[in-house]
């Protein structure tokens, strides 16, 4: 699947388009197909580690990958469909329509 | 009450929503948007190019404070006696300075001022949303729409701060859709 990844913080150059491998879904976990996210201004202060204070959650991540972010993907609200689901979930099923917030 | 910042992904929303419970909102945002903060049921808008509306003399019983930037103690001169003001984001100044000074100046007085926090997201507020986009009270306003390839250019746009409504990534489509 692709995915925008980054290693570094600092500006829209970062991100980077990539195809990575498509994760499996752990037990009580659902893997969604996005269809649609949204772009937030969380996600530029991530994207930048500013202020100051996103680094002390997510990590000081240096642009030689001494000191890794602890996130390298961003995003937070997604609108999708269930591909799988892990085991012990009984709320979702494939293909339920699905619009969490990331961290829902 | 009043929104200040109500024309970006927060604000449209907020209008809505508010609208939805019954409140007469106003709505403060730059010209360029002033036909659509009427167009998703504003009750009154005020031109923050023109007007500054914690000088007015117009008072509320409920601020949201989106984007932007006032003192605090402007937003205490614009609240009601019993106003409340709920800091959502907005400048680096006008959050660092609500989110200590908040509590601390709603110890004087019966007005209340504080940070709203990170949101977090629970079913039950999902559902009500969902009714509410069901219903057609809430419809996104959308500003532009960019595939995944783009990521870096649509936040780019939002960076620069004056998107109209939401700026949304699309993930190409298939079949199971
Ligand atoms: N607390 C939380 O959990 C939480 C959650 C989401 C967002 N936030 C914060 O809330 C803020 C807004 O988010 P958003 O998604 O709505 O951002 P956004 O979509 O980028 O906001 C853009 C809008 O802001 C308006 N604006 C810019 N300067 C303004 C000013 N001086 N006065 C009034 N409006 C102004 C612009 O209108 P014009 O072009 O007309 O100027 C534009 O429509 C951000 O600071 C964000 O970090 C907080």
């Amino acid at each position: 699947m692709k995915a925008i990844v980054r290693t570094a913080y600092g500006s829209p150059d970062v991100l980077q388009l990539k195809e990575v491998e498509k994760p499996a879904p752990n037990d009580g976990e659902v893997l969604v197909k996005i269809h649609a996210a949204s772009a937030n201004p969380v996600d530029y202060h991530r994207m930048r580690g500013l202020p100051f204070l996103v680094r002390l959650v997510y990590g000081p991540a240096r642009a030689d990958g001494l000191l890794k972010l602890r996130e390298w993907r961003l995003g937070t609200d997604i609108a999708g469909r269930v591909e799988s689901v892990g085991n012990n979930v009984t709320k979702f099923q494939p293909k339920d329509r699905f619009s969490p917030d990331k961290r829902c | 009450m009043l929104i200040n910042g109500a024309s970006g992904g927060v604000g449209t929303f907020a209008v809505q929503i508010a609208k939805s419970f019954g409140a007469e909102v106003t709505a403060v945002c730059s010209t360029r948007n002033v036909d659509m903060a009427r167009s998703i049921g504003t009750d009154h808008v005020i031109d923050y190019t023109q007007e500054d509306f914690t000088r007015n003399g117009q008072r509320y019983d409920l601020i949201l404070a989106v984007n932007g930037y006032h003192p605090i103690l402007a937003y205490r001169r614009a609240l009601s006696p019993m106003g409340m003001y709920v800091l959502a984001g907005g400048s680096m100044a006008q959050i660092f300075q609500g989110m200590p000074l908040g509590p601390l100046v709603s110890r004087i007085g019966s007005k209340k001022m504080g940070f709203m926090g990170i949101a977090t997201t629970n079913q039950k507020d999902l559902v009500v949303i969902k009714e509410l986009l069901e219903a057609g009270k809430v419809a996104p306003v959308i500003d532009r729409c960019y595939p995944l390839s783009e990521v870096a250019e649509a936040l780019r746009y939002l960076e620069e701060g004056h998107a109209k409504g939401k700026v949304v990534i699309t993930v190409e489509r298939s079949a199971d859709r």
